[in-house]
Formats: C-alpha cells, structure tokens, sequence
C-alpha cells in the first residue's frame, strides 16, 4: 500500500502585469512506498517545496490528485502526517515544552494522556529535554530544526515530510538529523525528506523521485538507479542534461 | 472548538509577552493619568472631562491594539510561514482565522476592562451603583467598535499590505464617525454628488457616529435599550462580514 500518492500536479504561478506566468509543476506524479524512506532530490527551484506545499494544501494546484493512505487529505490523515517545513519558522514566544503542547493540543484536543511521556521522548530524541523551559527565541538555529522535528514526531506519525531537514546545519547538527531519521525508520516509519544534497539521499533512501523544472524525472528504486549510473551525482547530471536536451 | 481556543490562547500569550503589549498600556495609563490632570484642572466640569477623555484612552487603546495586531495577525503568519506547521495539523483555515481573532479580542478584553476599572476608580464611582449601566454599556460601545476594526483590518490585510491596512482600517474607523456629520453637511450643501457619496458611506462604513456615547455615563437608567440593541445588531453584521470575507480570502490563498 502507498502512503502517498500522487497524480498529474499541475500549479501555475500568475505572474504580475508584465510578467509571465510560471509553470512551476507540471504533471508531478510518484507514489511513495509504505515504510520505506524516500527522497525527493532536485535542484534549488525544481519545486520540490512547491509539490510539498502543495500536499499539505499550502498551495492549491490547478489540477491533480493527491491521497494519504488512498484517501484525501482530512482531519484524519493529517493526524497520521508528521511534517517540518524548510525553514521551521517557530512561535518563538513560546518554550519548548509549550511549543510541543500546542502542537499536541492541535491534533488530540485537551487530552493530555500520554502527553509528557511522549513530548519528554521526542526531547530526549532530539538532545533538547534540557531547553525545554527556554523559550524558542532563544534557541540556536540547529535547535530551532530539532525542536521542529520533535514536534513532527511527538503524534508518533505513520508519515513524516521534512523539507530540507538538513540544510544550513552544521556537521554536528547534519548527523543528529541523520540518526533521528535513522531512529524512525527502525520504527517503521515511512520517510520522505527533500534535499539538492545527493550524498543525504544516498545514505539515508531506499526510493528516489527525482525532480527538475517541475517535472519528475525519476520515481523507483535508489539501487536500480544507482546500478544504471554508478553515481547518484552522475545520474542527476546525466537525467538533467537529458531533460533540458528536449526542452 | 478546542482547537480555536488554543490558539486564541497561544495567540493571546504571544500578545502578551511582546513588548508592544506593554507599550499599549502604558501609552494607555499615559493617557488616563492625562484626562485626571486635565480635569482636576477645570474647575466646574471635572467629572465630565475626566470621563470625556479616560473614555477616549481607552477607545484609543482599544483601536491601536485593533489596527496594529490586526494588521499584522495573518499576515506576518504568512510571510514568516508559521503558519504552516500549524495548518499541517488537523485545523482548518477558518479554525485558524477565529482563533488569531479570539486571541486578540480577549487581549482587548483584557487592557479595555482593566482601563475602565481604573476609570470608575477615578471618577469615584464605587458610591454610585447606579450608574453602572451607562458606564458598562460605553465600555461594550468601545469594545464592539474595536473589534468591528479588527475584523476588518484583518480582511484588509489579507488583499493588500500590512501598513495599508492599517491605514484602511484607520480611514474606516474616522468615516464611521464622521457619517452623521457628513450627512448634516450634504443635507445643507444640498449639492446631489455630496449626498449621493454619504448615501453610499452609510452602506459601505459601520456607523460609529450613532453608538458615540462616551459622554452619557451619568445616565441614571443607561443607555436606551433600542439604541444598544441596535448597537450589537450592527457591529455583530460588520463582524460577521468581515469574518466571512476573510475566510472566502484565506481559503484561496496560496502560502507560497
């Protein structure tokens, strides 16, 4: 069964007065496999945000279909879906227990049961039950990114999208990223995290969907794709080069 | 409706921990502990003047809260993008917009009610229960044109930028007291142009001039109770509309 799909995405930007319109995906269509992590590799402006925001409803396509575990998206899946935008923008009034409260608050209503238990888990997880009482403004921008992942795990998701989870952070913060994505996936999760960095992808994937100027140029196996290229970096190149040859 | 009220609540803190809440009170004390000199300034009308100008604190209080935060409430949502964690939660845009609103209602509440309760201090109210009425009835006069602001700054800053809005809602704010005044004129004037546009104002601007109570505290049996239920009818409309309108707005809205 697939955790996500999706079927000939289309969304065309307006463009201003004197401006054209952009035509920034055009029938984005990969399905993701259950408990299995993908990637979503392409250059900085390929759309891989846009297609993301657009899973979510951020941003309406023209035209497509997109289903969580076979159905729409609703209250219910939403609740299955853990996500991290690029940049985890944060209520930085907030502590970060707070934090994690509202978010919980968001998707279980008042209850709190199970609540401490689980947000001083995601804490622990992302080395942060120590800042918990600090307010988020002053946290470091590696602890704004954890902080942004414990509350995308703290529902125990069955889905969890990260846009960009590891960029501008430090080696240090890179690896820790790449262990609590490690951590997930021995839970079962299923992953899909975006990246223009190929050695992430490499290390971290069992299913590639790669994409360039809004169309997708790869949906499959890493190891099949691998074995035709050699090179994930060399494969990127080579699909791009034959892209932008028929364009 | 959990839902709403935790984020009117998250909202509600964030309102508070900012510094530009404690610039709002203070701007407001300031204002009240100027009516008290200024009356105790005058020497025959000293209630008069103080309850003239501690209502005008707190009607201005209660607008720069309106204005500035209902500028900015959608809209730094969106360009910071903190929006969108919350929105990938099971909330709906609709839940979303009525808890930011609620949020700052509730901080309007909050300094309007506080304000007023330091007026009846100062105006000596405490002996005179009976006054009480026309007293609440201006302070839900004020509240309810404030929040009338706020839904529709909120609305205006969804179709243009945020200091427009704010100018919008300003320029709504002076229109909606200026509608009585302003047709007096046009009916004087008798020029067809002029009283064609203020026919148009009343349709398109709450009418502010007509619930302008401020100086009728010492109203032993309130105000009368066709006039505020006028009042709540006309506010409640304005309010909705505007809700509405944001809605319809935000729900097509692309968070890019």
């Amino acid at each position: 069964m697939s955790v996500l799909s999706i079927e000939k995405l289309n969304k065309t930007f307006k463009g201003g007065l004197f401006e054209k319109d952009r035509h920034v995906l055009r029938d984005v269509s990969f399905v993701l496999p259950e408990g299995q992590t993908s990637g979503f590799v392409g250059s900085n402006g390929a759309g891989k945000t846009t297609t993301i925001k657009c899973i979510f409803d951020f941003i309406r396509p023209d035209s497509g279909q997109i289903h969580f575990f076979g159905k729409p998206l609703t209250s219910e899946s939403k609740t299955r879906v853990g996500y991290l935008p690029e940049r985890p923008y944060l209520y930085e009034f907030l502590t970060g227990m707070e934090f994690l409260r509202l978010h919980w608050n968001l998707c279980y209503g008042a209850s709190l049961k199970d609540f401490h238990e689980r947000a001083h888990e995601a804490l622990k997880k992302v080395d942060l039950f120590e800042a918990k009482d600090r307010r988020l403004r002053t946290y470091s921008k590696g602890m704004l990114q954890r902080i942004g992942i414990a509350q995308a795990v703290l529902t125990r998701p069955d889905l969890l999208i990260l846009d960009e989870p590891m960029s501008g952070l430090d080696p240090d913060g890179r690896a820790m990223v790449k262990d609590i994505l490690r951590e997930e996936q021995k839970r079962g999760v299923s992953l899909f995290f975006s990246s223009h960095l190929l050695q992430d992808m490499e290390e971290l994937c069992s299913h590639l969907v790669v994409i360039n100027r809004g169309q997708v140029l790869y949906d499959g196996v890493l190891n099949s794709f691998m074995a035709e290229y050699q090179s994930l970096e060399k494969a990127f190149s080579v699909l791009k080069g034959k892209e932008e040859g028929r364009v | 409706m959990y839902k709403i009220w935790t984020l009117a609540r998250t909202t509600l803190r964030e309102m508070l921990r900012e510094k530009i809440f404690m610039v709002a009170v203070l701007i407001a004390v300031a204002l009240l502990g100027l009516s008290f000199l200024l009356g105790a300034l005058s020497f025959a009308e000293q209630r008069k003047i103080l309850a003239d100008f501690g209502f005008m604190a707190i009607q201005i209080s209660g607008l720069g809260i309106s204005l500035f935060a209902g500028a900015y409430l959608l809209a730094k949502e969106i360009e910071k993008q903190t929006c969108l964690l919350i929105l990938s939660r099971p909330v709906s845009r609709a839940q979303f917009i009525l808890g930011k609103l609620f949020g700052v209602l509730a901080l309007n509440t909050l300094l309007m009610g506080a304000l007023g309760v330091v007026l009846w201090g100062l105006l000596g109210l405490w002996n005179e229960p009976k006054l009480f009425p026309a007293f609440f009835e201006i302070g839900l006069s004020l509240w309810c044109e404030s929040a009338v602001i706020l839904c529709l700054v909120i609305f205006f800053s969804l179709v243009v930028r945020p200091v427009l809005a704010l100018g919008a809602g300003f320029m709504v704010f002076l229109l909606g007291h200026w509608l009585g005044d302003l047709a007096f004129f046009a009916e004087k004037s008798q020029e067809d142009v002029f009283v064609q546009a203020v026919k148009v104002l009343h349709w398109v601007t709450p009418n502010f001039y007509r619930m302008n109570w401020k100086s009728a505290y010492f109203l032993e049996n309130g105000i009368p109770f066709d006039n505020i239920l006028w009042m709540l009818a006309h506010m409640t409309g304005w309010a909705l509309l505007a809700i509405l309108l944001t809605n319809f707005f935000f729900r097509r809205k692309d968070i890019v």
